[in-house]
Order: C-alpha cells, then sequence, then structure tokens
C-alpha cells in the first residue's frame, strides 16, 4: 500500500470515528463490509480502538493493579502486618462479602486484603481486587460488621472502577491508539512493548497518585459508600455499621490519610441519609463478637 | 465533504448511518449512568451465544449457586455457549476435552466480546495464532515484567503482592465463615 493510500485512510478513519462512536454502530460497519477489503480491514482495525477505562479487560485490570500494590507497599510507610490471624480475618470477611453480593465486580484473581502496619487512618483499593487497609483504620472499627463496612466501602470502590478512572484520559486513549494501530500486525515488537510500557508506568502514576494524594471525587466517595452499604446488608452484616464508623472516624479526628483525601466523615454520613433498620440474630452477633475479640483484643 | 466521501466509499451514507446513530444514541443516557454492558448481567446475553472466560479460574457449577457443587474447572480463555441467561447467571455448555459438559457460571466470570484482552497464562483453547496474538494486545505479563526490568527497585514489593495473592481461601472455609457468623442467609439479620 502506498503512502499516499494509507494517508488517504487515515483520513477516512479519522472520518469515521467521531460519527460511529458507539460500538453497535461500529458493529453494524462491520457486518456491512468484507473483511477481505481494505475498508473491511480499517472497520475491523478501528473497531479494535477502545475508549475508556470501561474498556479494559479483567486481566488487564489485574497487571495495573499488581503495580499499583507494589508502588504502594515499596513505600517504607506502608509495612504488611505480619500477623497471619489478622489477615486471614481480613481475608475471611472480605470474600464472604463478595461471595454473597451478585453485584460485586468478579477480578481476574478473586480479592485479596492485607493490613499495612502504620498509624496512619486509610485504606486502597487497587485495581483487579488487592485491597490494603491501615492498622490506624481497623482500631476506628470496634466490631466484625465494622471491620466489614470498612472492606466493602473498599470493594465497591473496585467494582465501580474507580481507580481505573483515575488514569488520565490522554494515556489511556494512547494505549489504545497504539494497540489500536498495532492490531493489525501479527506480534508485539520491542518497540511496541517498550511505548506500550511507558503508557502502563504513566497509568500508575495517576492510579497511586489519586490513591495517595488526591483522593476520589466527593461523588465517587458517595457512590462506594452507598454500594457498601448495600453489600453489607446483601451479606447481612449490619448495614449501619459504616456510618458507625464514620462517626468515630469524625469523633476522633485526625488529619493525613484518609483523612486528607476523602470527604469529611460528616459529609459521608449525611450524604448516607436516613439510619438504617437492622435487626440482627443475637447469636450470630454473639458468635460474630468472639472472634472480632479473638482478633483483636489483647 | 471528506467525511461522506469517505463514508460513501463505504458504501454507507449519512441516510444509511442515521438509524444506527439513534439507536447508538439513545444508549447514552444509560452510558452516563455509568451503566456499561456488564451492568446489566446475564440477561442481555441471548441463546446460542458464546462467551468468553475472563477470570483466571472459576468454577462451571450444576445450579445457579455460588457455592453450588463444581462439575468443570474453567480457565481463562475457555469459550461457553449460552443455552439460557438466568438472572446473574448463564446456563452454559462447555465442550470440555472429555466432552461436553451442562451448567451454570456467573455473569461477571465471561464477557462476550470477541476481542477480549488475555494474559495468555495458562489458556487451553484452540486459539489460532491471530486469535492469540490479538488477545494479548493489552496491558498483559509482557508489560509487566518490562515495567520490573526498568524499575528493579519495586522487586521485593512485587515478592509481598505475590504473597498476599497467593492466599488460597477454599469454598469450605468460607461457607464455614458464613455460617458461624450467621452471614449469607445463614441465620444471620437480614
Amino acid at each position: 500500500m502506498t503512502h499516499r493510500a494509507i494517508k488517504g485512510y487515515g483520513t477516512l478513519l479519522l472520518c469515521v470515528l467521531p460519527i460511529v462512536a458507539c460500538a453497535g454502530v461500529m458493529n453494524a460497519l462491520e457486518q456491512a463490509t468484507d473483511e477481505s477489503t481494505p475498508e473491511g480491514k480499517l472497520v475491523r482495525g478501528a473497531n479494535r480502538l477502545r475508549k475508556s477505562f470501561q474498556d479494559l479487560d479483567p486481566s488487564e485490570e489485574h497487571f495495573i493493579g499488581r503495580s499499583v500494590a507494589a508502588e504502594l507497599l515499596a513505600k517504607p510507610e506502608y509495612p504488611l502486618v505480619a500477623d497471619e490471624s489478622l489477615n486471614k480475618y481480613l481475608n475471611d470477611i472480605g470474600l464472604a462479602i463478595a461471595a454473597t453480593n451478585d453485584e460485586v465486580r468478579r477480578p481476574f484473581l478473586d480479592y485479596r486484603f492485607a493490613a499495612l502496619d502504620t498509624d496512619e487512618v486509610n485504606a486502597f483499593a487497587c485495581p483487579g481486587g488487592t485491597i490494603l487497609v491501615t492498622r490506624g483504620l481497623l482500631a476506628k472499627a470496634e466490631t466484625e460488621d465494622e471491620v466489614a463496612a470498612i472492606l466493602a466501602h473498599e470493594i465497591a470502590h473496585v467494582t465501580l472502577r474507580h481507580g481505573l478512572g483515575a488514569i488520565q484520559k490522554a494515556n489511556l486513549a494512547s494505549a489504545f491508539a497504539y494497540l489500536g494501530e498495532g492490531a493489525a500486525q501479527a506480534t508485539m515488537n520491542s518497540e511496541d512493548l517498550a511505548k506500550l510500557t511507558g503508557i502502563f508506568d504513566d497509568s500508575i502514576d495517576d492510579i497511586v497518585q489519586t490513591l495517595i494524594t488526591n483522593g476520589y471525587s466527593r461523588e465517587a466517595e458517595t457512590e462506594a459508600d452507598a454500594l457498601g452499604r448495600k453489600f453489607l446488608a446483601g451479606t447481612g452484616y449490619n448495614p449501619g455499621a459504616l456510618r458507625r464508623v464514620l462517626v468515630k472516624m469524625e469523633g476522633s479526628g485526625g488529619s493525613g490519610g484518609m483523612f486528607a483525601t476523602h470527604p469529611a466523615p460528616s459529609t459521608r454520613v449525611a450524604a448516607l441519609g436516613a439510619t438504617e433498620a437492622f435487626s440482627g440474630d443475637s447469636s450470630a452477633m454473639a458468635a460474630r463478637t468472639a472472634r472480632y475479640d479473638a482478633i483483636f483484643t489483647p | 465533504m471528506r467525511g461522506q466521501a469517505g463514508l460513501a466509499r463505504l458504501g454507507l451514507g449519512a441516510q444509511a448511518l442515521a438509524p444506527l446513530a439513534i439507536v447508538s444514541l439513545g444508549l447514552l443516557p444509560a452510558i452516563a449512568l455509568g451503566l456499561t454492558p456488564s451492568t446489566f448481567g446475564a440477561a442481555a446475553q441471548a441463546k446460542g451465544d458464546t462467551v468468553t472466560v475472563t477470570r483466571k479460574t472459576t468454577k462451571l457449577r450444576n445450579a445457579k449457586r455460588t457455592f453450588a457443587p463444581s462439575v468443570a474447572d474453567l480457565q481463562e480463555g475457555d469459550r461457553l455457549l449460552v443455552d439460557a441467561a438466568e438472572g446473574a447467571w448463564f446456563e452454559v455448555t462447555f465442550t470440555a476435552p472429555a466432552g461436553s459438559l451442562k451448567g451454570f457460571v456467573h455473569g461477571g466470570d465471561v464477557s462476550k466480546k470477541k476481542d477480549v484482552r488475555l494474559s495468555g497464562d495458562g489458556v487451553r483453547e484452540n486459539y489460532s495464532a491471530s486469535e492469540a496474538a490479538a488477545a494479548r494486545k493489552g496491558f498483559n505479563p509482557d508489560v509487566e515484567r518490562e515495567h520490573r526490568t526498568n524499575n528493579p527497585a519495586l522487586e521485593p514489593a512485587f515478592d509481598r503482592v505475590d504473597a498476599i495473592q497467593a492466599r488460597i481461601v477454599t469454598d469450605a472455609e468460607l461457607l464455614a465463615f458464613l455460617s458461624a457468623g450467621g452471614l449469607g442467609g445463614m441465620g444471620g439479620g437480614r
């Protein structure tokens, strides 16, 4: 194909894309063209151009999340808690929430939870379902239901894909455009890999920056609170436990960590609206109290 | 206009596209609300569709329940024929090496996309070379390896991530935890 012809098809692509930005139209175009023709190949290449973080597939989300988690765990201020019983307890609670709510996003691997050994009040939901929660935040919880509330809020962030949403649109557009261009080639060569890795690095930075410094939007936190509360109820935990944790955070005050990246606890409590009705089974509550105490009471 | 000329070359003028554009624009409110196709659940699938497993592993179960007994282990890339969609679950046929198996899979474990990106590790489907290459054109293990090569100081942290992700919690352990705490409809307060 001559350079002029390539340029012509490139112009055609630029003309087609804005008009046919919806997947349904792109699929119709694919059906209307012959795969063996240059036009057909062009449409099929354009069809592979993805547009937003919503188009990232679970395996891609997994690899992004692994690198985000590694960046966090590489920071000296975030060592892992070595207490196996605590980490097992967090995984039992978190996986119980994930297993009992159909709306929970199902990641490439399963959710995994780990405690960070710091007084800072914070938690990090990495894309793909690795969730890190600090000892300082866990100290705000006084029951298993309240620990569950903290984890349910973070699972909601993963489900709503807020971490991926933190990737700058320009970085994502670069990645998708590059992968779209390369889709016509049989394999990704070393130059492709280097360029894609550069975009990957920038995307990781975007997410880590948001998790540690900027925080999600107030709307995102409100969404995660509402969905987290729904998850609690779906599992059988007291949905009012989230409100109780937030009230304790408000009462104890603090700075940095979650206090810097999240809306004020009082704002979040107000957004939750009316208090939640709950009539827990007393023997079940006693069982949960006993296992909470076994982990957290010295 | 150059755009119209381009569409004409595809045999698709503005008139041909108009109904499609209207249909697609009708989806915009749903997209604005964050309702992606996966949000609609399994019901969006039709009988006869093929879906691809997008989790590293999952189970084909004998009923549409999370802890229903397993019929077969499924792996990333396995293709399943949809027999019916029921709530968040699909009733599917899986053509295993030993023969066809019927069962249920959660809608969140599969994708209907034809060009879904896969990690490529452990994929056992008989993908053609071009299909396999296309499926790996995304953020995949090669990209992570390159990222780690460029950032060797992260290696100890990646070891910690590996350790966190290596934890195994079985269905039996989780069921026991739920039951003991009166959760998941097992006597807990709802």
